[in-house]
């Protein structure tokens, strides 16, 4: 196990590096990342095998919004705006995972960015099916280009029951900024959740639920999204996750389209990457 | 057992380098349960190291993921299963019996499931001749073997054991035995093998030689119920028979180039861990079952082992999945699966909802010759065996 220490330790560093030379480099600004989310994420119990990397790529287009889109200085609308990242999460051991993601924008009327980079860790303190509720813990941290926003820190707390062919999975999560005006202020309180329809082996449904209420005690702006989603098994070894989304507040968008595209990738399992006798 | 002579230079051919499979925790294996698999691994290794004891001669090599042992003792003769019943075979002059047994160069543990081959060569580094090693039913130690002729002139003997075609449960620990496994064994020193068979010696035996496999298998068996939703053991005649019954599993299997039973030789395939059968309820429920020989306690493998599942509406099956190697080839078939701990039959598959069920198991009588004059006469009859009030709950791991 220690080879995937040092292979996680090595991905740390050189996302660490990679994202201070964007910061130097990027263009300055006075933006900021606290619209509405460009990304919708309900994120799930299960994590890659230690060993195992898995790659996401995220895309998400804003249909229909009367939201502004502060960008890097620049007001824009939200509406036509589209938003990729790529995330790559690998396992460190059977609990324990970490990753990172680099997003992009593009919104409507302006040329596209690499706008930051979250690194993630998360930590399963189960087997499934140990518990009568399954925990986990998740931790993102932002490091936005300079001018994009302020650095924050995000905790979910995961937590996942099957019941029958159903999965419910649910995060409550708290952000706090850990730089610019706001840093070491209220914790702002989000929630996420879905229900899937798990029964059909290829094509799966749900309903998912994003919420974010703004600084605790003080629930001013908030932004709530109902998303029908559905997973496809493109192949046994690609679920592609898309979903519409339906704001349900004035300040929400009106109308979105998600996609997750999952990669359940084998090629860094361990007998692979260290050979049977290297672990 | 027919040598059959074919061409082929032992110069060519070389001891799989060594290497360790992996053990590893995981949500299939906490330590507790791999060391159940070194203790099954301990007791099997004593047994072999007594059986090499007994032999003529014997050698020793760790190949590939695999330490193999071959030993030479006087022929066997054997019981056959036919249509009536077993038939005791005399050996035919001028033959030994040669035994392989494979352990899992980690834990220990017997290889069971697997196909292996013997090929003798001369001074010169030609083939002398070649056959089968089949898996046999033995009195005390699992082995493959068969009453052969060594070819006059052997210097060199080259075993070798086939990627193993069936399913692996464990993400991590089912990796292994992907490729073909040789050992390469001087055999120069080979005198006359005369004296008691190694089967009279092993019905002979006592002590813990003879209880500590049975004791150790027993010690699993229980932890497996204790992690299972539901469990329990039946004896009918001369098999034991264990139950479990857990949420549907993922595991690895073959991708490619293997059939069960094929000619050594064939291109190694590579294993594919199904992830999908996690993401999915279409299966809810993992059946286990393992039947084990009520004379010493072992697994028996190479069974053809099905299951009925009976909810209160009546039976259900599982879909069928899709061919491939280790794949059930009939509805209700549980075939083979290599468990990081617990060797069984197993198949996932799909209930209406938790609750109690009736399992129904059924076996024919094993194919494999049984050996031992006085022990062997045994497992001729098939099993139909019922577990009531089976409770299976509902899900995926």
């Amino acid at each position: 196990m220690k080879g995937h220490l040092r292979i996680a330790f090595i991905v740390l560093l050189g996302l660490l590096g990679e994202t201070a030379q964007a910061q130097l480099q990027a263009p300055s600004g006075n933006g900021s990342a606290d619209g509405p989310p460009n990304f919708f994420e309900v994120q799930q119990y299960d994590q890659p095998f230690a060993g195992w990397a898995e790659p996401t790529i995220w895309t998400t287009y804003i249909g229909s919004s009367n939201q502004r889109e502060q960008h890097f200085g620049k007001d824009l609308p939200r509406q036509g705006l589209t938003a990729h990242s790529i995330e790559l999460e690998y396992g460190v051991t059977d609990r324990l995972a970490v990753g990172s993601y680099f997003d992009f924008v593009d919104p409507h009327g302006d040329s596209g960015n690499y706008t930051q980079a979250r690194l993630l860790a998360r930590y399963r303190f189960s087997n499934r099916q140990d518990l009568f509720v399954n925990p986990a813990v998740y931790f993102e941290y932002y490091l936005p280009r300079r001018g994009y926003g302020d650095k924050q820190l995000e905790t979910r707390f995961i937590a996942d029951k099957d019941i029958g062919d159903f999965r419910v999975v649910v995060n409550p999560t708290l952000s706090v900024k850990t730089s610019g005006a706001q840093s070491g202020g209220r914790p702002s309180l989000g929630l996420s959740g879905g229900i899937y329809w798990r029964k059909p082996a290829n094509v799966q449904p749900g309903v998912e639920y994003l919420a974010e209420y703004g600084p605790w005690n003080h629930f001013m702006d908030v932004k709530q999204y109902v998303l029908p989603t559905v997973d496809i098994a493109v192949t046994k070894n690609i679920v592609w996750h898309i979903g519409t989304g339906f704001g349900v507040t004035r300040n929400s968008d009106h109308f979105i389209v998600e996609s997750q595209l999952r990669f359940d990738v084998d090629v860094f399992r361990p007998s692979r990457l260290f050979g049977r006798a290297g672990r | 057992m027919t040598v059959v002579t074919s061409l082929c230079h032992a110069e060519s051919i070389s001891t799989t380098p060594p290497r360790v499979p992996p053990s590893a925790v995981g949500n299939e294996a906490n330590e507790a349960q791999l060391n159940h698999a070194r203790s099954e691994g301990a007791a099997y290794a004593a047994a072999v190291a007594w059986e090499r004891d007994g032999a003529a001669w014997s050698a020793r090599t760790h190949a590939g993921e695999m330490l193999l042992t071959v030993a030479v003792s006087p022929a066997e003769g054997g019981w056959d299963l036919t249509n009536d019943g077993l038939r005791w075979t005399d050996p035919a002059s001028g033959m030994v019996h040669l035994r392989l047994f494979p352990e899992d160069a980690e834990n220990h543990r017997f290889v069971p499931g697997a196909s292996a081959h013997v090929r003798f060569f001369g001074a010169d580094g030609n083939e002398l001749g070649r056959a089968a090693l089949p898996a046999g039913i033995y009195p005390l130690t699992d082995a493959y073997g068969a009453d052969l002729s060594i070819p006059t002139g052997v210097t060199t003997l080259i075993v070798t054991v086939d990627a193993l075609p069936w399913r692996r449960h464990d993400p991590y620990n089912g990796d292994r035995y992907a490729d073909e496994t040789v050992g390469v064994f001087p055999i120069s020193k080979l005198g006359t093998v005369q004296g008691p068979t190694a089967s009279a010696r092993a019905e002979a035996a006592s002590g813990s030689v003879v209880t500590a496999s049975n004791a150790a298998l027993d010690a699993t068996v229980k932890t497996m119920w204790e992690q299972s939703n539901a469990g329990a053991e039946k004896t009918d005649g001369d098999y034991r028979i264990d139950y479990a019954v857990e949420y549907s599993e993922a595991y690895w299997e073959m991708t490619h180039g293997m059939q069960h039973g094929i000619p050594h030789g064939t291109p190694p395939g590579d294993l594919r861990y199904t992830v999908e059968n996690e993401r999915t309820t279409r299966r809810n429920a993992h059946i286990e079952v393992a039947p084990r020989d009520a004379r010493n306690g072992n697994f028996l493998p190479g069974l053809q082992v099905s299951a009925v599942v009976i909810g209160p509406e009546g039976p259900v099956a599982p879909p069928m999945d899709e061919p491939g190697p280790g794949a059930p080839t009939r509805a209700g078939d549980v075939p083979f699966m290599w468990h990081s701990w617990l060797f069984h039959y197993g198949q996932n598959w799909r209930v209406p909802g938790q609750g109690a069920y009736r399992l129904q198991v059924h076996f024919d009588a094993p194919t494999a010759r049984r050996y031992g004059r006085q022990s062997g006469n045994r497992m001729a009859k098939p099993v139909d065996i019922t577990f009531d009030d089976v409770t299976i709950k509902v899900g995926t791991k």
